[in-house]
């Protein structure tokens, strides 16, 4: 092997540069650790961070807590979520202090209640000007003023263990990569590690197409070391569908045109969202906005953004905190407050910043693998929220920074096993020897099985989808990398349809509708049988068990106590009344 | 029908860039590479995604992303 062998030390490792990442390298570097990041991109730019719309959604003294957690669901641990709600103001003020320019009123920072965000319907968010690529520039900046180190370029493929295993029995003691640029593998020796490498976006984005998912790179890189680390997973079920226009990128932030005066219409100018009540319509969370383009797609339309009741202030107001979306628009030629702009749901199962689904872990963010720590999309959250915004992860990754700085006061730096730093090296770098398979074969095949999985989905399909994938799977070895850069997809794409099979597996596992996950094997969401937390973890045999951990009712039912039983989904209320609606 | 989907556009206006490098650590795919001249260029146009971070970055507007409408009309989604 040409390969150069780079080492590093540090007391603390962090995998992955977007807002939890950051947050725990300054947090981390300011508890007095040595810190060290490595970024598959570039830290600062990316992830879903630096593309996420500046919506930081915050608690305000005053606030009324209920608020804040309404509409969080029932798998909600609301001791550590009330915690977090206080702790996004503490962050917020954090940012400020740094320069971080939020929108503002009067010298006040200005908040609005449009910005709800993924399902959550108790949003108040701040705006970000220059959404979340400006904050993460200032970000970035502060921890590189701390002298946080940076690995740019280099993706993290897996993390090393005092036993040299796979799942491991052991700790964990660092993390090995390789550069995407120079013949260089990067073995990463730390006290600790704290794995921010986000959550799991397949990316639609084709040959020939102009439109991805959220930003390509979120591979599920961190669910997918995780796993096959065997620390112990939660909350992969919470799957979502996700919107994106027909033609662009992903639109971090299109739900928050909703409040802003825009409606969801199809062809024929009706509003789709009127269909699921006057609410939905008046405060349109993305997770109802996915049922609604659902049914209209059975139906056989298309939806589109209609803008044409914005007001030039709310116009404005989006350039500031959606400022990618709004130059796509402009540069294709779009005119938002007056063309109809096409969008799709998209099957993305639990994915980059607004997902809850990874490591499960404790208060002190710790995983279930010593000197493992995990936070962000990478993490559950501790089921802090079905899922994760901007101002979660990043209260996430202070808090990991934190515990991981003094886990490492108190740890020693282990050496890697030879044997495993050769096994994953070469591991990683087989795909630039392999055989016929493009990249693009095995990207178009997954795509397509995701596709067909459907927005409305069944037993079968979900079966069938995770079929193709194994089937995938068990002939990856063959997919050739072109080059390096060829070669940090093909390992992304890897630990995507890892982490997928497994995101599948829990939702056949769960038998029911919850949220974004609509089967019509299963049309009720169950609060009878599945008032509970699926778990998984890789076993050494190679098997994934799954199990069901009871929830804690009096960590989790504060101020909002689910009703135990059956009840339709959403979506099939609406689709069965019009089943039952005279011709 | 709808119309054929496309890849976006990357334009680098060579007679305006000041061969500072800055587009390169902006693209969040790893689209840009510079040349021994100095000069950027798009290796990997495929993966753009059309984010605007390296047009943003650049300071001196000498390069510009397009992106292209081709839907054309409502048609039943998958």
């Amino acid at each position: 092997m040409a390969e150069k062998i780079v080492h590093h030390q540090a007391d603390v490792l962090i995998i992955g540069g977007g807002a939890a990442g950051a947050m725990a390298a300054i947090r981390a570097k300011e508890c007095g650790a040595d810190v060290l990041l490595a970024d598959k991109s570039v830290f600062g730019a990316s992830g879903c961070a630096a593309l996420a719309s500046g919506a930081y959604i915050t608690y305000m003294p005053g606030d009324d807590l209920a608020f804040h957690l309404a509409g969080r669901g029932v798998l909600v641990n609301q001791t550590q979520a009330i915690k977090a709600i206080y702790a996004t103001y503490d962050v917020l003020k954090i940012l400020d202090g740094w320069g971080v320019r939020f929108v503002k009123e009067n010298g006040e920072i200005w908040r609005g209640k449009g910005f709800s965000g993924a399902a959550a319907s108790g949003g108040l968010a701040a705006g970000l000007v220059g959404g979340g690529t400006a904050m993460m520039k200032v970000v970035r900046k502060e921890a590189l003023r701390r002298g946080v180190r940076v690995l740019n370029r280099t993706p993290i493929t897996d993390l090393l263990t005092s036993d040299g295993r796979l799942p491991t029995a052991g700790q964990v003691i660092g993390a090995i990569g390789f550069s995407g640029r120079e013949e260089e593998i990067h073995v990463c020796q730390a006290k600790s590690v704290v794995m921010c490498a986000g959550g799991f976006n397949f990316g639609y984005k084709r040959p020939g197409q102009n439109f991805a998912g959220m930003p390509l790179d979120i591979t599920s890189d961190g669910v997918a070391m995780q796993l096959r680390a065997g620390a112990v997973m939660g909350n992969m079920a919470v799957g979502s569908k996700y919107l994106q226009s027909m033609e662009f990128c992903c639109a971090p932030g299109i739900e928050h045109f909703t409040t802003m005066g825009t409606g969801w219409v199809n062809k024929d100018g009706v509003d789709v969202m009127r269909r699921f009540g006057e609410s939905e319509a008046e405060f349109t969370r993305r997770l109802s906005l996915g049922h609604a383009v659902a049914l209209e797609m059975l139906e056989g339309r298309s939806v589109y953004l209609d803008g044409s009741q914005l007001t030039p202030d709310k116009v404005r107001l989006l350039w500031n905190v959606i400022p990618i979306i709004m130059q796509t628009f402009e540069n294709a030629g779009y005119e938002i407050t007056r063309d109809r702009i096409p969008y799709i749901p998209v099957n993305a199962a639990t994915y980059g910043s607004s997902h809850g689904g990874g490591a499960v872990v404790n208060e002190k963010l710790e995983t279930s693998l010593p000197g493992l720590f995990a936070a962000g999309a990478s993490s559950d959250g501790m089921n802090i929220s079905p899922n994760l915004n901007l101002s979660w992860c990043m209260v996430l990754g202070w808090w990991a920074g934190e515990h991981a700085a003094k886990y490492a006061q108190s740890a020693s730096l282990r050496d890697a096993m030879p044997e495993q730093v050769g096994d994953l090296s070469r591991k990683a770098l087989k795909y630039l020897n392999g055989d016929r398979l493009t990249f693009n074969d095995v990207h178009g095949k997954a795509a397509q099985a995701l596709i067909d999985l459907g927005v409305i989905t069944s037993d079968e399909k979900l079966t069938l989808a995770r079929n193709t994938l194994l089937d995938l799977l068990a002939v990856y070895d063959k997919v050739k990398a072109k080059d390096r850069h060829d070669l940090v997809k093909v390992v992304g794409l890897r630990n995507s349809l890892e982490a997928l099979t497994v995101i599948l597996q829990y939702l056949l596992h769960r038998q029911e509708s919850r949220g974004s996950v609509i089967n019509s094997d299963h049309p009720e969401t169950d609060n009878q049988n599945w008032l509970t937390l699926t778990k998984s973890k890789l076993e050494p045999d190679g098997k994934i068990k799954l199990w069901d951990d009871p929830i804690p009712r009096e960590t989790f039912y504060v101020h909002y106590k689910p009703k135990p039983g059956m009840s339709m989904h959403p979506f099939f209320k609406v689709v069965g009344r019009q089943v039952d609606a005279p011709k | 029908m709808a119309g054929q989907p496309r890849y976006p556009t990357i334009e680098i206006y060579k007679e305006v860039c000041i061969r500072c490098g800055a587009c390169d650590p902006a693209c969040p795919e790893d689209v840009m590479r510079i040349g021994a001249d100095g000069y950027p260029f798009a290796k990997y146009t495929e993966d753009c995604q059309a984010c605007f971070l390296c047009e943003w970055d650049c300071p001196v507007n000498a390069i510009k992303i397009s992106v292209h409408k081709w839907w054309e009309e409502d048609q039943p989604a998958a």
